[in-house]
């Protein structure tokens, strides 16, 4: 009790409001994603083969999503892949678009057409584009919104505890 | 949606949270932003709070020009009621209040009210008016917590945006109507802002449709002379306009803007006369009035490639009764279109037409010829972003072409390297050639500057002598142009600390300037000696500056933000008095350096401290001295819909000087302490 009070007196929130930023925030809901995610078995070489996250582009999220390189989900080693070009999406199980690729997200949704990849992203709209996640940012808070569509074209069952949790579901179809 | 409150589970995802953070303050460390974030489980970072200090040094990361972000939070906590205020954070921009509503804003030297090399948009609109190449801030006014952001780039960057942008651009960029859902009512008083209120409703139409409107008024008191009496410099203003926003598909956007405007303040000239007492103070008033209407619709297409049309009207009318009234009509179509012909190349082209017609009639010590007139600007530019060592180096090359009514043909290029050594650094270094077409009033105007009384200090002579700038008939005005050479650094040393660094070499070739030109006797109305100056390009001269920006997080709930420039003006010397003279003049208008030191404070239970304390050399120009001030606020943010503040603003001193109205001659006025109450809510 006097441990979880001297916590208290340096913790830096009433209410243990956390802030931090932004990217690290983004890369750990991709992390999280993952385990509420299942891919069809033709999408990993093997039992053993690696769960690939990749991130297209050269912002933040990349460098923090990196951080969980080797981390177990689903009993799947994590790998990262950055700087993914809509050419080189084969291999990969999920990946982010950062804000700034936003230019290139109707190639990217395209190349991912067909391929069992869960597509991620905090561009504006991205889950009512055909994107399968999609994170908004409410307030000072990040949430995101699920388009079920898109995760039935790649083939990837979602869980229902990670609907329940999204913001919104779409199920229209790009 | 069960966990969709905005309260945080209140059970044992928080003691996680508390058993985390404090872990990280022991450590001292940056807090809880490492890979333990993934361990919090969903529905506790569903809670996390994001900080904006990385996000907002990404978007510049990859800028190859000294660009700074105002942010909406930069705005809201720092007290400012307009955007010339917010304005005094930003490195470069020197920033000074003469009047209650006037400021002069100038980029790296380039000093005065009608500072001429900047150019200012609002949401891709130009507020640069044509007439005295300035821009008149008392007339855009605007409800600040529906701007998204200020971008403000600090040198030439004419290859994008044109002649005009020769010392910097200032982009106000509005949010977007998704993100202003709902209704907002805003309401405040104090000593200096009287009364303001604003109301704003944002609505959507189906999921593809938002749309907000608003209305916003204030009244302001005047600032008052060196002997403390009243400037007569009152304000009062009335604005309304709206935005939409549209999905038409998954690539296709339209944004449409509009707003409608009546400002009115009051100013004191001193008018000059050839009689005594050969300058009369003359109380003045200035009234604006504007409508304009924007629509831009952007295109993505499924290659990557993306194109945006853009075409907007503005009609604005500016009376300074009885001296000055003018009314323009401006039409501006604007097309861009980002390609990648090949894979290291990122391409982006446009065109640009505006037109633009006026009439303007002038009376008294001020003439500008002719009273009707109208111009075109046709544009085109290119710019290619090349890759040349894959996420280390890049080139860019750009030049835009424009041809003009008044001086025809300037090319202006542009040559950029940024090199990444690695994720947290970027170098980069910029040589580019502006161009500023003159105004109006460069061009053909005649301004009685002041009139010398007989036996007084300058004029020994019997006679009054009226000093008066006017044209040379037959010679044509030429544009102004720059060189400048760039040089710049930004590290991103962890989420919490970036450092953003430019210097600069300017050059200007053939700036607007005085000759000394005929001194004559003349009789009517009475006898008096006209010493003329002619306006002409023939000042030449170099700025150089260093400028510096730290934005530091050092605990969760306090961030710093600090801001430094250093500028230096040359001229190169002249044998002719009246040249010399003005050079002088330019160059005393600019203080030699400035700093800025934000501090933004969370205290406990949505309560927030801000402090604001900045320091501006002096102008030797007007004898401005050094001055250093103190801005507060103090922020309670009762729920989620209702929130108060109480701002002081200049509490140092309970008065004091910051320049002064340099077209004509005014009386000195000074910036007061103030203080004023804020409240808002969101229904």
């Amino acid at each position: 009790m006097i441990f979880s009070s001297l916590i208290a007196a340096f913790s830096p929130g009433v209410g243990g409001q956390e802030v931090a930023s932004d990217a690290k925030v983004k890369a750990a809901f991709m992390v999280n994603f993952a385990k509420f995610l299942e891919w069809p078995s033709d999408a990993f070489s093997g039992r053993d083969a690696p769960l690939t996250l990749c991130v297209t582009g050269r912002g933040p999220v990349g460098a923090a999503l990196s951080a969980y390189e080797r981390r177990l989900v689903q009993s799947r080693e994590l790998r990262v892949r950055r700087s993914v070009t809509p050419e080189e999406l084969r291999g990969c199980h999920m990946v982010y678009v950062g804000e700034f690729e936003e230019r290139h997200m109707l190639q990217i949704l395209r190349a991912a057409a067909g391929l069992p990849l869960v597509t991620v992203s905090d561009i504006d709209g991205f889950a009512d584009a055909g994107g399968t996640i999609g994170l908004v940012e409410a307030g000072q808070r990040v949430q995101f919104e699920v388009n079920i569509a898109s995760a039935q074209r790649a083939n990837v069952r979602v869980s229902s505890q990670l609907l329940r949790l999204a913001r919104n579901t779409r199920g229209k179809l790009q | 949606m069960s966990a969709q409150s905005s309260f945080p589970p209140r059970r044992a995802p928080t003691a996680a949270i508390v058993a985390l953070a404090g872990m990280a303050a022991f450590t001292g460390a940056a807090g809880a932003d490492r890979a333990d974030l993934a361990d919090l489980g969903l529905e506790a970072l569903l809670a996390v709070e994001v900080t904006s200090v990385s996000r907002k040094a990404q978007h510049l990361q990859d800028t190859a020009a000294a660009v700074f972000v105002v942010t909406n939070e930069d705005i809201r906590r720092s007290g400012v009621t307009s955007i010339p205020e917010a304005l005094r954070m930003v490195p470069g921009l020197q920033v000074a209040r003469f009047s209650n509503d006037k400021w002069a804003v100038s980029a790296r030297g380039a000093a005065g009210r009608f500072a001429n090399k900047l150019l200012v948009m609002i949401d891709g609109r130009s507020v640069y008016s044509p007439l005295f190449s300035g821009v008149l801030w008392e007339a855009q006014d605007m409800l600040l917590e529906d701007v998204d952001r200020i971008e403000v780039i600090r040198g030439p960057g004419a290859a994008l945006w044109g002649a005009n942008a020769v010392n910097g651009i200032i982009n106000v960029i509005t949010k977007k109507a998704r993100d202003t859902q709902g209704g907002l009512a805003q309401l405040g008083a104090g000593t200096e802002e009287k009364g303001f209120a604003a109301l704003r409703y944002g609505g959507a139409s189906g999921e593809d449709t938002q749309y907000r409107v608003y209305a916003k008024t204030y009244a302001r008191d005047g600032s008052v002379d060196m002997s403390g009496a009243s400037g007569g410099d009152d304000s009062r203003s009335l604005k309304s306009g709206f935005r939409l926003d549209r999905r038409i598909s998954a690539g296709d956007r339209l944004m449409a803007t509009g707003d409608v405007y009546e400002a009115r303040s009051g100013e004191q000239w001193i008018v000059p006369r050839v009689t005594p007492p050969y300058g009369v103070l003359t109380p003045m008033t200035e009234r604006n009035r504007g409508v304009n209407l924007l629509g831009r619709y952007e295109r993505s297409f499924e290659n990557g490639s993306a194109a945006a049309l853009q075409a907007y009207i503005d009609s604005t009318h500016l009376a300074v009764s009885p001296i000055v009234t003018e009314r323009r009509d401006t039409i501006d179509l604007d097309f861009q279109h980002q390609l990648q012909p090949a894979s290291d190349h990122a391409v982006v082209w446009g065109l640009g037409y505006r037109e633009s017609r006026d009439e303007v009639s002038t009376s008294g010590f001020i003439r500008l010829f002719p009273d009707r007139e109208s111009f075109r600007l046709v544009s085109a530019f290119v710019h290619d972003d090349i890759s040349l060592v894959r996420e280390r180096l890049r080139l860019i090359i750009g030049a835009k072409f424009e041809h003009h009514s008044f001086t025809g043909g300037e090319p202006q290029p542009n040559l950029r390297l940024l090199w990444t050594p690695d994720a947290l650094h970027t170098i980069w270094a910029a040589a580019s050639r502006a161009v500023r077409i003159p105004s109006r009033a460069d061009r053909e105007s005649i301004l009685d500057e002041s009139v010398l009384p007989p036996f007084s200090a300058g004029n020994p002579s019997p006679l009054p002598v009226v000093v008066q700038s006017t044209f040379q008939p037959g010679v044509k005005r030429q544009s102004e142009k720059l060189d400048a050479l760039e040089l710049g650094y930004r590290a991103q040393f962890d989420p919490r600390l970036a450092l953003d660094l430019a210097a600069f070499s300017n050059r200007y070739p053939r700036l607007r300037g005085l000759v000394t030109g005929p001194t004559t006797v003349q009789f009517a109305p009475v006898p008096h000696v006209l010493q003329q100056l002619y306006l002409d390009n023939g000042l030449s001269g170099r700025t150089t500056g260093f400028e510096a920006a730290l934005d530091w997080r050092p605990l969760n709930r306090w961030r710093l933000q600090a801001s430094y420039s250093l500028v230096h003006v040359k001229f190169d010397a002249s044998s002719d008095f009246g040249r010399n003279t003005y050079a002088q003049f330019i160059r005393d208008s600019a203080p030699r350096s400035q700093y800025s030191l934000r501090s933004l404070l969370d205290l406990e239970r949505g309560r927030q401290l801000d402090f604001w304390l900045r320091h501006v050399a002096g102008i030797a120009r007007g004898d401005i001295p050094a001055y250093t001030e103190l801005d507060a606020r103090y922020g309670w943010r009762v729920s989620n819909s209702f929130e108060l503040s109480l701002v002081g603003q200049s509490l140092l001193h309970s008065r004091h000087r910051e320049y002064f109205e340099d077209l004509v001659h005014s009386p000195q006025l000074q910036v007061q302490r103030s203080f004023y109450v804020q409240a808002k809510w969101r229904f």
